[in-house]
């Protein structure tokens, strides 16, 4: 079987190496950035890739390596808590609605998503920075509430499905009641489109904090975030290509490594898939 | 010269091989049935003909239609044969029909893909058409969609379809299977005399064999990708030469050892009196679904699913259920589980009212009819079996719970070793035992099967039968079996119901009603079952 072996990893070895990647490099950044990151040298500014920067500098003479790397920190953590805060909310919110489905407690939380739906996680984030400030938390916290009805949406309505099928009779039969059908039988079997999910949100979680970055809502200066350092490089780059490319590339890889890392894990951890012993 | 032949046709598929070595011919205005289990390549053979074979793979050998030779046209030559001189029939009428087109307009464009006439013409050979298959233009005007059609209805539509162009082969693949059985007589008597009126050939494919015998001229038997046997039908069916083809016809109309019928008979009266205190007890039941409402301040209608139905299932009994879709039957099924409330009436269980509480539940348990949607693929078959477990006050230890999940596997005919295996790794068979030792884990008195064989294939039906009948000898079993399938109710149960429109109509000694049914409904059904006719002493020579 082995290549059905090697098709199987086929996503999952990809996603998992340049995910690992990222991830290390925010880690090994906590002890060792090849510059410091808050020190600036401007007669050193907006130099190309060479041997001491590798990647260049920024307008400030930074470098870019070494921001990307403490950069990452504020970028993936705000997109994984982001989708944490979607995932622990969201998911037990669209279970509770499929298993009153067609109650008033499932159109009282379906209602509610439609509310928070209408809000843009702009507009709530501006709404949270007016009342709290900017800043790296705040804007988790809004990326993390535009996650919530996703998930719960997609939980609702994955779940709706299956309180059909006959094995979730057979377990009423057994006389276990809805919340724990709920954890035992439904969530195992829509796993697979929460991991695939989540991987979309990570992803458009970097992507809404380099927006809110942007806007100058995100992570605050002297701080770096790949978002802030797009933003930054917007206005020089006919001067210097590469202060955009470089962050514009890691978030692009990580994307796409989350991705690949999110088909795999729906592949690995299904067992009708899974190597027969 | 034959209209059809198969020489050496083999398919492949990504190095699998499906068919091997197909030699067979079908003549013009003949009737030949394709009988065979799941998995044989009788759908295979179909598709290989009409070139619908899926990508990946490869056929070898000819395929011969008239002076054509179809698998080495290309493509668009191809097209102009398939749906002009050969039309299809697919099983599943709910699906093969567009649901954003008319019907008119899905009969229209079959007969302008292929002829070159105007709208108006191809309009009025449409009309004729479906006039042609039971569907006047006054009562279904070309302009009525699928979805306002019955499953019959739509059957028709399809059949319409394939004969619009008056083919020279149809081919219809299970075209009754998705069907009632009542329905299923019709759709057979219309195929049979669109084929005679136009002296068209038809290749009939079925699981059953009562169906092709009714229709065929010819038969090809298949298993494996192998034809076994072919030839005219009275001397295939008369002399069964062929061990499998023996083994068809005895599982077909099987009758489980334990549970023929005069045993039944005088098991009954020694064990099970008038009076035996009745197992499940419904009276007077009534259930309702709501009917969308109309509007935002519309009044919500209601749906009479199970009108005032009332029967009891004595301990050691085995009652049957029949009626066709939309009886009523699931509904019912499901109030007897608990899953849903009556609107009114009661059930009771060994006197114990049954939305009473979880405890209830240690009495009756299920097996439903699909092997595939009825287990929790991401559980281990250990903690499928064990799941019911739970409605006991004391749960079991661990050892207790492995052990008797063991037991239970072992008396269903299957391993120990498989608590380990997922549920992907059994067959239809094997997971319908899993799914009676699922049911029996807590020892209930009464198991609800809900068309529990419906979907498998006959010999497998018949070993399940077998071990059905096994388990009632051995545990006092209770059986409700529902079932559409009435030759199956008549082998296995001591008392039949009979259920229409949400009423039952006829209830009874199965063997008085099967013989002697006094509801009109009820003599309709039992004529409508196609029957094996007896050719132990049919000459050879009458064809």
């Amino acid at each position: 079987m082995a290549s059905t072996t090697r098709k199987r990893f086929r996503n999952l070895v990809p996603g998992a190496f340049l995910v690992v990647l990222f991830f290390g490099a925010a880690i090994v950044s906590f002890f060792y950035t090849p510059f410091d990151v808050e020190t600036l040298n401007i007669k050193q500014r907006m130099l190309t890739p060479n041997a001491v920067n590798w990647l260049g500098t920024d307008h400030f003479g930074r470098d870019i390596l070494s921001m990307l790397m403490v950069g990452a920190r504020t970028s993936l953590a705000v997109a994984f808590i982001a989708v944490g805060i979607g995932l622990l909310f969201g998911v037990p919110l669209g279970l509770m609605a499929a298993s009153y489905r067609g109650g008033w407690i499932d159109e009282f939380i379906m209602r509610g998503n439609d509310l928070v739906f209408a809000f843009p996680a702009l507009v709530i984030a501006i709404m949270i920075t007016a009342v709290f400030g900017p800043g790296a938390v705040n804007a988790i916290i809004a990326i993390g509430i535009f996650n919530i009805p996703v998930f719960a949406r997609l939980t609702r309505g994955a779940s709706l499905s299956l309180w059909n099928r006959e094995f979730i009779m057979a377990a009423r039969v057994a006389g276990k009641n809805s919340a724990r059908i709920s954890i035992e039988h439904i969530l195992p079997n829509i796993t697979n489109l929460l991991i695939v999910q989540g991987t979309i949100q990570f992803s458009l979680g970097i992507l809404a904090e380099a927006g809110l970055s942007y806007v100058g809502l995100g992570a605050q200066p002297p701080t770096p975030s790949w978002g802030r350092m797009l933003a930054d490089s917007q206005t020089l780059t006919t001067i210097a290509p590469h202060l955009a490319l470089f962050p514009g590339m890691v978030i692009v890889l990580t994307v796409l490594g989350l991705n690949l890392l999110g088909d795999g894990l729906r592949d690995w951890l299904d067992p009708r898939l899974r190597r027969e012993r | 010269m034959p209209l059809l032949t198969l020489t050496d046709v083999t398919v492949s598929i990504h190095g699998t091989p499906i068919l091997k070595n197909l030699n067979t011919s079908l003549e013009a205005g003949q009737v030949m049935g394709v009988i065979g289990e799941s998995g044989s390549g009788k759908s295979m053979t179909a598709l290989a003909i009409m070139g619908l074979l899926p990508t990946g793979s490869t056929l070898t050998g000819r395929i011969q239609f008239d002076n054509l030779t179809l698998n080495e046209l290309d493509e668009a030559a191809r097209c102009t044969v398939c749906g002009d001189d050969i039309g299809m029939v697919f099983q599943e009428p709910m699906t093969a029909l567009n649901p954003v087109h008319t019907i008119g307009q899905q009969v229209i464009e079959c007969i302008r893909l292929h002829q070159s006439v105007s709208a108006k013409e191809a309009k009025a050979m449409a009309m004729d058409t479906l006039t042609r298959c039971g569907l006047p233009p006054d009562q279904f005007p070309l302009s009525r969609y699928p979805h306002e059609l019955s499953g019959g209805q739509r059957q028709r539509v399809v059949i319409a379809m394939a004969v619009a162009l008056k083919p020279k082969l149809l081919i219809a693949d299970e075209p009754t299977t998705a069907l009632d059985v009542t329905t299923q007589a019709e759709i057979l008597d219309l195929l049979r005399s669109l084929q005679q009126e136009n002296h068209m050939a038809l290749m009939l494919i079925s699981h059953d064999l009562a169906v092709v015998a009714g229709m065929a001229d010819h038969v090809v038997i298949m298993k494996d990708g192998e034809i076994v046997e072919q030839g005219p039908i009275v001397p295939v069916f008369k002399e069964l030469k062929h061990p499998y083809t023996q083994s068809l016809f005895k599982a077909s109309d099987h009758v489980p050892e334990q549970l023929s019928v005069s045993e039944r008979a005088s098991a009954r009266d020694r064990s099970v009196t008038d009076d035996a205190s009745a197992l499940l007890e419904v009276t007077n039941l009534v259930c309702e679904y709501p009917i969308a409402r109309r509007g935002w301040f519309g009044k919500a209608g209601k749906f009479r699913a199970v009108d005032d139905v009332s029967f009891t299932v004595r301990a050691g009994e085995s009652v049957g259920l029949v009626g066709e879709s939309g009886c009523g039957k699931s509904t019912l099924t499901r109030a007897i589980l608990g899953l849903m409330s009556a609107a009114s009436g009661r059930i009771e269980v060994n006197g114990q009212n049954i939305n009473e509480g979880i405890s209830v539940l240690r009495h009756v348990q299920v097996v439903f009819q699909d092997p595939y949607g009825s287990f929790n693929p991401r559980h281990k078959v250990s903690r499928l079996v064990a799941e019911p477990l739970n409605v006991l006050d004391t749960q079991p230890t661990r050892e207790q719970r492995h052990q008797q999940v063991t037991q239970m596997l072992e008396s269903v005919g299957l391993h120990a070793s498989d608590a380990d295996k997922y549920i992907h790794e059994f067959s239809g068979g094997q997971r319908q035992r899993i799914a009676i030792a699922r049911a029996l884990i807590i020892r209930p008195a009464l198991i609800v099967l809900d068309e529990a064989v419906s979907a498998l294939d006959v010999s497998v039906r018949a070993t399940v039968l077998d071990l059905l009948a096994s388990l009632a000898a051995s545990h006092g079993l209770a059986y409700l079996f529902i079932s559409h399938d009435l030759s199956v109710v008549r082998n296995v149960t001591d008392r039949v119901l009979v259920m229409r429109a949400g009423k039952i109509v006829e209830q009874g000694n199965t063997l008085d009603v099967f013989n002697n049914p006094s509801h009109e409904y009820t003599q309709k059904l039992v004529a409508s079952v196609p029957r094996l006719p007896d050719y132990t002493h049919a000459s050879v020579n009458s064809f």
